[in-house]
């Protein structure tokens, strides 16, 4: 039984005042004047110790060594010299393989994220008819998720999209012929792992299934008295009411998708192949750094990403004010 | 935005009474058929998609029950020669008993669990409850910490940790989730206690509670179910992770599951599948109960009901 | 271009290499107001007076346990010694390698790859082995290669253990099937009409598995030394030219064409599982070129009858084409134990008791006495590999240049090339001159 309340409240909810670029009007909204916590002065610090400890001694050491290292020619083996903007300079300029990673990642980014999350609203949806196995079936479609990055993901993958794979067989079974090698062919692999992206759908599943449960039912219920359509109730009650929770997962699956690295890695061995077909952006990064030891190059590449990631979060938090609606601020 | 709630609910109550009061009975049959019908549907829906989504693990499975050399030249499911073999060997192939690995993963994720908890929660009140100097800057530059590809980081994390000893120890691993080093739970945490309505801590601070109090009376019993699924997330990811633990850890005694299935592959050579996938199976149940017993929590948590 | 111009330029020598950490691990600390505790080399003696030493090899835990039994002769040899050996399947291995590398970290004795080594050696991480050799370490069964094999520069940062050679595998049914006689195979033509004769395309018949798209170039490398060229110049520049790079590639196209090399797409899927699902051991190929030591995996992993064979020639190639890729063990630069960590390499040459442990799970033992008294020891196959290495190292050969900073990059050019043309993308010729292209600049990047 759904309890009426706060849909928006619960995840995106404010999160429009979260933009990292944009965290001006403080968290805590003053406008209302009410009464606020009592300003302390150390109180802060002494929630915060663990985290500005673990800032200040591992993190931020490591992020700033990778800022500096960006502007060297640093090799893992001792050689580190300072040579300017040349990292980046080549990286925009001079690197094909550079421009094809981001391309590919790109792609990925703008397929697969939009797939993975209708995919997972679907199936959300789906499962939010009130089934009885409920908790079952949810833990099935969990299931695939936590194989996480294992090797045996590699395996599975061309089992299904081999030539003589799962898909294949199916599609011969249709009466298709002439089918491609779907993993090993540079037109198809990076869908192969968009394919493997939507697969894992369980956290944004997990996520819209809640949202989904907070919608209050008696907005559907007066719907169906005006005989409104199935359809028309999940565009114009559904849609909207979950648009925080739409938007929450937005941001995040962005982010990881841009970092997808793993199931490329994985799937392609690490060489990104056929073809660099399936060399995302961080693949070609851990190549960089590990297989031809130009840390330098890879740092340098690593914050052309973090600028990216940011610019698009913030642009995900400057659209959302159209279409974003959150029911607590009618 | 939180005062808004309070009239919002109130009002769409009041509506639910009014539409089922308006209902007669046999509408109300109909309907119950209909969704008896729909209902089954669903569930046929539910069934056949849940099937496609886990034939390859159903695959992986299967594959552990087979003779090695069977796996890759038998596509279907039913293995026609059955044997426990790759669970066998799969257990004693690196010398020291799988179930040690299992041990092993356990008490890392256990202790990051703990240790994310720990420290996420206490950053998380403070970002979206606490006034101080610099939060813009800090806000964005945990943000900027989830951003930035973690293998750049790798090595000067590497030389940071071996240069106080700490290598072939499990601190590298667990330390930084008590420092909450995982921002992106601090910013999950940090959204659920945002859905908490500040009128709760606004009459918890009139009746003289300080902020400390604020956290630990009102904040943190509300958060259990937030700090569910940072839990669960946690634990999975931590049984999961491979990089780190390959870099910190080469003693045999302290493999975590992943860097031992790991040890089942030589790609320069013949790679044990067998054993890998009997042993990749056993890894995945913990998982599966781990999850099958949250995810109740993990449900509420993301919802945070539970209010009023 | 520009990169390594402005490194030129900068004209700073290449720091040595603890220099190098302690300048990474301070700009680690300096910009973020750190206070590190200087680091010291490999902490490895315990209170007890054991000395304790750190072995890694790549592979997976079958080879572990018999490096483990190999080990523990050792231990029982010498008192207070305890020998922590790590192992990962060789990707890991490698990452974990560079990383602990950068920290001043790598294990005391460490197998190392040729196409690493001379990268680690010019890095100052590893020891010299020549200062130990003919004092700790006993070189005297090692041909007269064995220590060139591991020379970058004035020093010897490692010492081979086991050799690797090329040669063909064939499916022996299959070739007496089509009338083929495996001594055809001697002869680059020999091959190619012995593909075509294998090969049935209405059954998904391959003649031959095709080399060029994979990840080692052996073979590639093997046809430039036969055109008397090299792979790379001793100054670490490509050295070979367009036209015989082009007549490789020609000739795996022209197979491709006929059908007797597989198209591109079911070359690349039988790649991707290690040795599992490649065409010969599923029975899909005739022929496939490959390294000897690959007799035995490929033999245990498919009924079939395997056959080796040598590396085809043409007729008019160079007589001192064979070179015989190094398995190499090396010594960390900053080890506490340098005697005792020399002593275990040369352990790890010599001792017969501890080859019996380990047998060729590397490759063929590097030296000659070992070798000899491990022939008792073996089965048929792994005899015919371990005889056709000695048989073929009696023969003239020419040094084997080392690889050069930037080669696994020039590996993975030469990968895209193959890939290009057998994927239709490029022509034979475009996809050269890409090769030399990026090719040359990936070595600048490295050596400028």
């Amino acid at each position: 039984m759904v309890s009426h309340n706060e849909v928006s409240q619960t995840l995106a909810i404010d999160d429009r005042e979260e933009l990292p670029t944009r965290v001006s009007p403080p968290p805590v909204d003053p406008p209302r004047g009410r009464r606020r916590t009592k300003p302390s002065r150390w109180a802060p610090w002494l929630f915060l110790a663990p985290w500005c400890i673990g800032m200040l001694t591992i993190t931020l050491g490591p992020m700033l060594a990778s800022l500096f290292l960006s502007f060297t020619d640093y090799n893992l083996l001792g050689r580190l010299n300072w040579i300017g903007l040349d990292n980046y300079v080549r990286m925009l300029t001079d690197d094909e393989r550079f421009v094809s990673s981001a391309l590919v990642t790109m792609q990925y980014v703008l397929v697969s994220v939009p797939l993975q999350l209708a995919f997972a609203l679907a199936i959300a949806v789906l499962l939010n008819t009130g089934l009885r196995a409920l908790p079952f079936y949810r833990s099935v479609y969990y299931l695939p998720s936590l194989l996480g990055s294992s090797v045996a993901v590699a395996l599975l993958w061309r089992q299904i999209f081999g030539s003589d794979g799962l898909v294949n067989q199916a599609l011969q079974g249709l009466g298709f012929e002439g089918l491609p090698n779907w993993i090993a062919t540079p037109e198809y692999a990076l869908g192969t792992l968009i394919v493997l992206n939507v697969w894992t759908f369980g956290s944004p599943m997990i996520i819209f299934l809640a949202g989904l449960r907070q919608v209050p039912e008696d907005l559907y219920e007066a719907a169906s008295v005006d005989g409104a359509s199935w359809w028309r109730k999940f565009v114009s009650i559904t849609l909207p009411m979950l648009s925080p929770v739409i938007f929450f997962n937005l941001v995040l699956q962005m982010i990881n998708a841009f970092q997808a690295f793993t199931q490329a890695y994985v799937v392609s061995g690490g060489s990104g192949g056929p073809l660099d077909s399936t060399l995302f952006y961080t693949l070609y990064l851990y190549q960089q750094a590990f297989t031809n030891f130009n840390m330098g190059y890879a740092s340098a590449m690593a914050w052309v990403l973090l600028i990216v990631i940011g610019l698009f979060t913030w642009l995900a938090f400057g659209t959302s004010k159209r279409w974003v609606f959150y029911a607590g601020e009618k | 935005m939180m005062t808004n709630l309070k009239t919002h609910e109130p009002r769409t109550d009041s509506r639910r009474e009014r539409v089922t009061s308006t209902r007669d009975r046999p509408e109300m049959i109909r309907r119950r058929r209909r969704r008896a019908l729909s209902r089954a549907f669903a569930h046929v829906g539910v069934i056949v998609v849940g099937l496609l989504m886990i034939y390859p693990l159903l695959w992986m499975v299967a594959s552990s029950f087979k003779p090695q050399e069977l796996i890759f030249s038998e596509p279907g499911l039913l293995p026609t020669e059955f044997t426990l073999d790759n669970f066998v060997s799969g257990w004693d192939a690196i010398g020291v008993p799988f179930g040690a690995f299992f041990l092993n993963s356990f008490l890392v994720a256990a202790c990051a669990v703990v240790g994310n908890l720990f420290s996420c929660c206490f950053a998380a009140y403070a970002f979206a409850r606490l006034e101080f100097r610099g939060k813009k800057i800090l806000f964005a530059s945990m943000l900027g910490t989830i951003m930035l590809p973690f293998h750049v980081v790798l090595v000067p994390q590497y030389i940071m940790f071996q240069s106080i000893d700490w290598t072939n120890t499990y601190l590298p691993l667990v330390v930084p989730k008590f420092l909450a080093v995982d921002a992106f739970f601090i910013f999950l945490m940090i959204q659920f206690i945002r859905g908490l309505p500040r009128e709760l801590d606004d009459a918890a601070t009139v009746d003289g509670c300080g902020p400390i109090a604020v956290f630990w009376r009102i904040i943190l019993p509300l958060m259990r179910p937030a700090m569910a699924v940072a839990a669960v997330f946690t634990f999975i990811w931590t049984w999961n992770d491979f990089l780190t633990p390959l870099l910190y850890i080469t003693d045999r005694n302290l493999f975590t599951v992943p860097i031992a299935l790991n040890a089942f592959m030589d790609s320069t050579g013949a790679s044990q599948w067998g054993p890998m996938f009997a042993m990749s199976v056993l890894s995945l149940l913990p998982l599966f109960v781990v999850f099958l017993l949250a995810q109740k929590q993990l449900l509420k948590g993301i919802a945070t009901t539970g209010l009023k | 271009m520009f990169t390594s111009q402005t490194r030129r330029t900068a004209g700073q020598p290449h720091p040595r290499y603890r220099g190098g950490r302690v300048a990474a691990a301070a700009a680690t600390v300096a910009t973020f107001g750190l206070v590190l505790s200087a680091c010291g080399g490999n902490g490895t003696g315990s209170g007890d007076g054991t000395m304790e030493l750190q072995v890694a090899l790549w592979g997976d835990s079958d080879r572990a346990a018999l490096y483990e039994a190999a080990v523990e002769i050792f231990e029982e040899e010498h008192e207070n010694v305890s020998i922590d050996l790590q192992f990962a399947d060789l990707t890991p291995y490698l990452e974990r390698l560079a990383t602990s590398a950068a920290a001043g970290d790598l294990p005391d004795v460490m197998f190392m790859r040729d196409t690493h080594l001379g990268r680690y050696g010019s890095s100052g991480a590893l020891l010299d082995l020549g200062e130990y050799i003919g004092d700790t370490i006993d070189t005297d069964d090692l041909g007269e290669t064995a220590a060139a094999d591991g020379t970058v520069g004035d020093g010897v940062y490692g010492l081979p253990s086991h050799y690797v050679g090329q040669a063909t595998l064939y499916d022996a049914a299959r070739l007496a099937e089509v009338g083929v006689d495996p001594a055809e195979l001697d002869t680059w033509d020999g091959y190619a009409e012995a593909a075509r004769a294998a090969m049935d395309t209405a059954d998904g018949y391959y003649g031959t598995v095709d080399p060029t798209t994979g990840s080692t170039h052996r073979h590639f490398e093997s046809w430039i030394r036969q055109a008397d060229e090299e792979l790379f110049t001793d100054e670490g520049e490509i050295g070979f030219t367009a036209e015989t790079a082009e007549s490789w590639f020609q000739f795996w196209a022209d197979l491709r064409d006929a059908g007797a090399a597989p198209p591109a797409d079911i070359q690349k899927e039988s790649e991707s599982s290690g040795w599992t699902n490649d065409l010969i051991v599923t029975g899909r190929a005739a022929l496939r070129p490959s390294s000897t030591n690959h007799l035995t995996i490929v033999q245990d992993l498919t009924p079939n009858d395997i056959g080796l064979a040598g590396v085809p020639a043409s007729p008019d190639a160079s007589e001192d084409w064979r070179f015989f890729p190094p398995i190499l063990l090396s010594a960390a630069a900053n080890t506490d134990h340098p005697e005792l960590a020399t002593e275990l390499i040369s352990f790890l040459i010599n001792n017969v008791d501890a080859a019996v442990e380990t047998t060729l799970s590397q490759g063929a033992p590097s030296s000659a006495a070992v070798r000899e008294a491990l022939l008792p020891e073996l089965t048929e196959d792994e005899t015919k590999f371990i005889t056709q290495i000695s048989e073929e190292q009696e023969l003239p050969q020419r040094s084997f240049p080392i690889r050069p900073e930037g080669a696994e990059a020039f590996n993975a050019e030469i990968t895209r090339a193959g890939e290009e043309i057998a994927y239709g993308r490029l022509s034979v010729e475009e996809a050269v001159a890409q090769l030399i292209r990026n090719g040359e600049r990936v070595l600048a990047e490295n050596n400028g």
